[in-house]
């Protein structure tokens, strides 16, 4: 054991803890010992498909759509012929990994073995292998999912719906790329993004399950490096235009019933990080009130016949980036968002006290039940901790903080007549 | 249950009422499902499908939609579900509800979330109104998601290769087609409302901190009096002989899917069952890596994204599935059937069968950490009469032997080869600006 000195946290109001520790290796352990009869493990990296250019030595670096999916199928190869994936099962655990626009993120489960299964876990996303054939072979699944992904009418009503709010933002890329730009990739580009991104002080691991830190670390120590170099391979975005890139957007599909998509895009939250996550909860606890059932818009929306069935809704809330958007099925998507628009247009003024202090009751009991799963707890700590610079509890005290007023600012403030943007998706 | 992993207990209520509860205080929610269970009916059931969604338009208590989920809400956000699912020649309805248990309820704040929570779901499944205006909304909903299954190319794949694979049965579906939805009526709602409370057999799940007497003081509350003894429904099993059905259809998609369906003529009773079972753990269990279809199809061959089987238990079927660039579709089918082959060979290397073997334990206890699989397992195995519970099917999938799964596998008979061709495949993405 190479004195390894873990900060535990607790939380009394939550009844948990978990404990830190900044590794030698420059890797951040998150260890949150639970009698769970599977434990849970994530890998991440803060690196994503939104980062596209970042300089390196000195030199910028430009990567097409889609090298950090690329890169996290690939990384599942070893050298022994053996995939990672292989190895894992053999260990009867499950394994997966994830590119999202910021973050990469490798996991198992597993009920037993965990030394075996961590070790594993990293060591294969620690030592890449690339070659020219397996690079070409990963071309042919990856274009597969591509067009899996092109066969979803939703999703084509999201990007569709991105690409007309964000000019220059990455976000307006898909996620796995095009075959197109997936076939530029090399083994060269591979390594060098490995080297740069993949360096630990840019990365993560949380543990939840049954085990202790000391065994965490005990595998960190044999598998991980004493040390890795700082990290300054830091992503370079382009400044956006706040203004939208056109208001509508039309694509056809097989598909029964029209699809709509609306985004409202907003200036980026000023302020720390701490800022814009509670500007985040905010807009959780403001779009819950006005697109779910309990709403009275949507309520009107459905007994009138505008929309069919319920709508989806989310948002970015990001120091770069902020939009919400809804989205759902109509016979008229343009009389969905004319009403959509008059009813958020009013959101600031109808906001109740009662109805604040419902959803955000609710709010807090749905932080609270993610507490009972392994894999949720895992998961939003890599969210929390590379991307909202912030310590897994830390989201209590924030959701406290929100007051009615936050909420009625951001709504006078996100849902601006000239932001508003509709890509909607119809039948063939 | 002694040994079990989570430890269980099933109750019997009278009147066929069942309540299957866990108590432990390992998570912060507790889980509880109200259903009601009977013979799934090709008139009946696009009747009783309609039920739960209209009930969530109003009840007598909450006599609207917003009433409804304002309700759940002030439940300290109860994530409350419908039930509506079919398992064999059964057709279950209900509600589900996760609830805080009453520990964590704010200070001073002193309502009992599970009691109002049993007050809601018996308002839910007891007492819907029946306005034609409610009736009219979710009959449109019911027609838009019979036709909506075009809008997903995975589900409307799976739908047609079962339409294909029950050709010689009395097939049909739990929502039913589009003019049966549109000739129900209120009355009709009312007539099998009253029929379903008053002729099905009770089902209640119950995973959290309350004691089982506050348990079953709540459902003789909230439930006392509803439904009668379970309508015993024997498993229709059948095998199959002759020239597999081969279908290609085509639609407007990117992809192409390749559907496979086999049958195994073995009941859930039968001591083959978890040889069959355990082959699909190694033919092609989507979250085993080691699978045959993982290794060959889709790693070694690169033929598809993603690629599959599982087994049916209180039916005998095992699909076979993998999304695929419709050009290659010969090779994809030709390659998913000689990895079946290789199995009846017995060619099952050791690591292979280990690590089936791995992910069998894993997903037997995994369920400790989802209660919701307890319910579904122990279900299935009240109506079908499959093992007692979690660790008996562990401990009778330890025991298959790799000759006694090539012996299964040869056994199977493939029934149907279905694909969807998808006529778009290869086509660019439009990125206009």
């Amino acid at each position: 054991m190479k004195n390894n000195k873990f900060e535990l946290f607790e939380c009394e109001r939550l009844r948990e803890k978990y404990y830190y520790l900044k590794h030698r290796s420059g890797l951040e352990l998150y260890v949150y010992p639970k009698k769970t009869s599977e434990l849970y493990a994530a890998f991440a990296t803060r690196f994503g498909a939104c980062d596209r250019k970042y300089l390196s030595g000195g030199k910028e670096i430009i990567l097409p759509a889609g090298t950090a999916h690329f890169l996290e199928h690939k990384l599942f190869e070893s050298k022994s012929g053996e995939s990672a994936d292989l190895k894992f099962a053999k260990y009867g655990a499950e394994s997966n990994a994830y590119t999202s626009q910021y973050i990469t993120d490798y996991q198992f489960t597993a009920t037993g073995k965990y030394r075996e299964n961590l070790t594993e876990l990293l060591h294969f996303v620690t030592h890449p292998y690339f070659t020219v054939e397996n690079v070409a072979k990963e071309q042919g699944i990856i274009g597969q999912e591509i067009a899996m992904d092109l066969d979803y009418p939703g999703y084509v009503a999201y990007i569709e719906g991105i690409r007309a709010m964000y000019r220059k933002n990455p976000i307006r890329d898909d996620i796995a790329g095009s075959v197109e730009s997936i076939a530029t990739i090399t083994p060269e580009l591979l390594y060098r993004v490995c080297e740069d991104k993949y360096n630990l002080n840019n990365m993560i691991l949380t543990v939840c399950g049954d085990i202790t830190p000391e065994e965490v670390a005990a595998v960190c120590d044999k598998v991980l490096p004493s040390s890795s170099p700082e990290y300054t391979a830091f992503t370079v975005t382009e400044p956006e235009p706040p203004e939208i890139v056109k208001p509508y957007t039309e694509r056809r599909m097989r598909l029964e019933k029209p699809l709509f998509y609306i985004g409202f895009k907003s200036l980026p939250e000023p302020g720390g990080d701490r800022e814009v996550r509670k500007a985040g909860i905010a807009m959780g606890i403001l779009e819950s009130m006005l697109f779910s059932a309990t709403g009275e818009l949507y309520d009107r929306l459905v007994r009138d016949g505008i929309i069919t069935r319920s709508l989806s809704y989310g948002h970015q809330c990001r120091s770069d980036l902020f939009f919400c958007d809804c989205s759902g099925s109509a016979d008229d998507p343009e009389k969905a968002f004319d009403e959509i628009c008059k009813g958020v247009a009013e959101a600031a003024d109808s906001i109740t006290e009662a109805d604040f202090a419902r959803c955000k009751k609710a709010f807090f009991a749905s932080v609270l039940k993610q507490f009972d799963s392994s894999e949720s707890i895992a998961e939003d700590i890599v969210i929390s901790a590379l991307l909202e610079n912030e310590k897994p509890f830390d989201i209590i005290d924030i959701i406290e903080s929100v007051n009615i007023e936050d909420v009625r600012k951001l709504a006078g403030r996100v849902f601006e007549d000239r932001n508003r943007v509709l890509s909607v998706v119809l039948p063939l | 249950m002694t040994g079990e992993f989570m430890d269980y207990r099933i109750f019997d209520l009278g009147r066929g009422a069942r309540l299957t509860y866990i108590g432990t205080d390992k998570f912060k929610k507790a889980r509880l499902s109200v259903s009601l269970i009977g013979k799934a009916d090709r008139e009946r059931s696009p009747v009783v499908s309609l039920l739960m969604p209209l009930s969530f338009r109003g009840t007598e208590e909450y006599p609207g939609s917003r009433e409804t989920a304002i309700r759940a809400e002030e439940l300290y956000a109860a994530g409350i579900g419908c039930i509506n699912n079919r398992c064999g020649g059964y057709h279950i309805c209900g509600i589900t509800a996760s609830i805080l248990n009453d520990e964590y309820v704010s200070e001073g704040d002193d309502e009992s979330i599970l009691e109002n929570t049993f007050e809601f779901c018996s308002s839910l499944l007891l007492r819907p109104l029946f306005g034609e205006r409610d009736v009219d909304i979710c009959k449109k909903n019911q027609i838009y998601r019979i036709r909506s299954v075009k809008d997903n190319a995975m589900n409307y794949a799976a739908e047609r290769f079962y339409k294909h694979l029950f050709r010689n049965e009395d097939s049909f579906t739990l929502t039913g087609e589009e003019d049966q939805v549109e000739r129900i009526t209120s009355d009709d709602l009312m007539r099998e409302h009253k029929y379903i409370t008053e002729n099905w057999s009770l089902d209640i799940f119950y995973c959290g901190t309350a004691d089982v007497a506050r348990v079953t003081r709540l459902i003789e509350k909230y439930f006392g009096g509803v439904g009668r003894e379970l309508e015993q429904i024997p498993a229709k099993i059948t095998g199959y002989e002759g020239e597999p059905l081969s279908v290609t259809e085509e639609e407007a998609y990117r992809e192409g899917i390749v559907l496979l369906g086999f049958r195994s003529g073995v009941k859930l009773t039968d001591p083959e069952y978890y040889a069959y079972e355990m082959l699909s753990f190694i033919y092609g269990d989507g979250e085993n890596c080691a699978s045959k279809l993982f290794k060959y199809v889709r790693e070694k061959r690169s033929l598809c994204y993603y690629c599959g089987s599982y087994y049916i238990e209180y039916n005998g079927i095992m699909p076979v599935y993998a999304g695929i660039s419709p050009d290659r579709v010969d090779e994809a089918k030709s390659e998913m059937l000689r990895q079946l082959e290789e199995i009846k060979k017995g060619k099952i290397s050791r690591s292979e069968f280990a690590a089936a073997r791995a992910m069998v334990e894993k997903e037997c206890r995994a369920a400790e950490d989802h209660p919701e699989d307890y319910e579904t397992f122990l279900r299935v195995s009240r109506l079908y009469g499959g093992p007692a519970g979690i660790k008996e099917y562990r401990d009778n999938m330890m025991k298959v032997t790799p000759e006694q799964v090539s012996e299964a596998a040869g056994r199977l008979m493939l029934d149907t080869i279905y694909f969807l061709d998808g006529t778009l495949a290869g086509e660019d993405d439009e990125d206009e600006e």
